[in-house]
């Protein structure tokens, strides 16, 4: 279990604080999304978390020892996958991931069969030089899952990839927190955030402002409303928003299901985009 | 252990993909070939003054020897410890810098932070491959020139030394900077400054004691001693590593502390 707990953390030099105040858990076989706009302070939490950043005000616990107390032995349980992809340009992809298999004392996945995972069995004996940004993406997150770590970081874990190898990627993350996995994701793709995170935390100017499972989330700020199409006296059809939270909006929906004007009607669910604009009146993918 | 040779072995396979091994080798071919063909054995400036004081003896004075004279080096055969040094000193500095540069423009140091290993382990494969290739550049550079017997352990105890201080120097600096052309100053004076005692080749006279402190002269009189006895007047092995250790050392805990707490760590 990871606890983090009232994480405060300002850059030298710099006016406000990079993160204020946050708190959050990641159980094992869990995946916890941090969902916010490029400046957030998602990075710097994460960049806390395993040490790249020193610990100001707050605490994070792994299984209850705090992140202080560990040696480097603590990372032999640690996978990250960057954003920005981090190899060996010189090395090929089988090369980098024997070059980081080494340095673990667990033992590591055959780096032909780390490859398969990410769909890259094709490419290990070329230079990662030569690997387009997807391919290079995948390998990082190959790199990060090689020892079967307990914990995962992933930044961006989809960045740059097309539809397909996406969907391929987020059914690896899914099979890594079935294994048992801590898993921590910051991204601010809304499909990865929905689909793959038991939990979210958006943030804001370094704050948490809302924080919840994806569905809560859309049940609490999300605006409950119904997408009616109906045919009216005349015969032609009309389109309507009917809002569920507004008593008169209740009352219109019965009205036009009493009067079986009714052709068409859809759940209208708040999205996480929705949600994030509501919350802090910016665009997600900022 | 096993750590450390797999670290050995992956940094090997990275300087033949970067070429530093066939760079060292090629430039130690060519100064062997140019000291073992070309290099005259006397400078003619030299040979002149000579020339002139033999005259002076014979016609006016008595010249009369008070010792036997001490066996001086010919001019080729005193290039090749200063193609050591050379080799040790500047060679030493530049890999050492240009491995972190390297991994700073790829972004390997960030994948090797939150990794189980320490810094210790991320120099240590460095310097061994940089000794390597010093012993390497060495056996091939006196096998091109005066092929012959060498106090072998003498010689790589002398040079590894000196190239771990060197290497040290450089990945030290390094981490301060973003690339090899950001470094061009401090590049430019650390060059001067570790050259200045191989002009004494050229030009022997009264060495003060600053030129005793530069680095590189206890290497290149270390170096001259063992491959050329007796044509230093008197300077030792045991002297050369007695000078030599403190900037080794001073070298060394440079490097260390400037890798472990900015390189190794992300700098807020």
């Amino acid at each position: 279990m990871i606890s983090v707990n009232n994480l405060t953390f300002r850059y030298p030099g710099a006016d406000g604080h990079a993160v204020e105040d946050i708190s959050f858990d990641v159980a094992p076989g869990t995946i916890t999304g941090l969902l916010g706009p490029s400046g957030a302070g998602k990075s710097t939490i994460q960049k806390i978390m395993i040490k790249l950043l020193p610990m100001q005000l707050g605490e994070v616990r792994y299984d209850g020892r705090e992140l202080r107390e560990l040696g480097r032995d603590f990372f032999n349980r640690v996978g990250v996958s960057f954003e920005h992809p981090n190899l060996f340009d010189k090395l090929t992809g089988e090369e980098n991931l024997r070059y980081f298999a080494g340095l673990y004392d667990r033992d590591s996945l055959d780096a032909g069969d780390v490859l398969k995972l990410v769909g890259l069995e094709d490419a290990g004996k070329k230079r990662a030089s030569d690997y387009s940004k997807g391919m290079k993406q995948r390998l990082v997150l190959a790199r990060a899952l090689q020892h079967k770590p307990d914990i995962l970081f992933l930044d961006e874990p989809t960045s740059g990839l097309d539809p397909a190898t996406a969907h391929k990627i987020m059914t690896l993350i899914g099979e890594q927190r079935d294994r048992g996995a801590a898993i921590l994701l910051t991204t601010h793709n809304m499909t990865v955030a929905e689909t793959l995170c038991d939990d979210l935390a958006i943030l804001d100017g370094g704050r948490f402002v809302a924080k919840g499972a994806p569905r809560e989330l859309k049940l609490e700020f999300g605006e409950r409303a119904v997408e009616v199409e109906w045919r009216a006296e005349g015969g032609e059809l009309e389109e309507e928003v009917i809002s569920l939270d507004d008593p008169r909006g209740q009352e219109r929906l019965s009205a036009l299901m009493r009067e079986a004007r009714i052709e068409r009607m859809h759940t209208r669910e708040a999205t996480l985009d929705q949600i994030f604009i509501e919350l802090t009146g910016k665009e997600l993918a900022a | 252990m096993k750590v450390l040779r797999h670290m050995v072995a992956n940094e090997l396979l990275l300087a033949w993909r970067y070429k530093y091994i066939h760079a060292t080798l090629a430039v130690c071919v060519v100064i062997g070939v140019v000291i073992r063909f070309a290099m005259p054995e006397e400078i003619s400036l030299f040979a002149g003054i000579l020339e002139a004081a033999e005259g002076l003896g014979t016609s006016n004075h008595t010249l009369t020897l008070l010792q036997p004279p001490a066996p001086t080096a010919s001019l080729s055969q005193a290039m090749i410890p200063a193609a050591l040094t050379f080799d040790a000193s500047m060679f030493g500095f530049l890999l050492g810098a240009a491995m972190i540069f390297a991994q700073k423009a790829d972004g390997t140091v960030r994948a090797y932070r939150v990794g189980p290993r320490g810094t210790l382990l991320f120099l240590a494969p460095k310097v061994i491959i940089n000794v390597g290739l010093a012993w390497a550049y060495a056996a091939l550079l006196l096998v091109i020139t005066t092929p012959g017997h060498y106090p072998i352990v003498e010689l790589l105890i002398v040079l590894g030394l000196a190239v771990v201080g060197f290497v040290m120097l450089g990945m030290g600096l390094s981490v301060f900077f973003d690339n090899l052309s950001a470094m061009f100053f401090p590049l430019v004076v650390v060059t001067m400054g570790l050259s200045a005692p191989l002009a004494l080749q050229v030009d022997p006279g009264e060495v003060s004691a600053a030129m005793e402190v530069i680095p590189t002269y206890p290497l290149l009189m270390g170096l001259q001693e063992l491959l050329l006895p007796g044509t230093t007047g008197g300077y030792t092995f045991g002297r050369a590593l007695v000078y030599m250790s403190p900037f080794v050392l001073i070298a060394t805990l440079f490097g260390f502390v400037a890798v472990d707490r900015r390189l190794l760590k992300e700098v807020a």
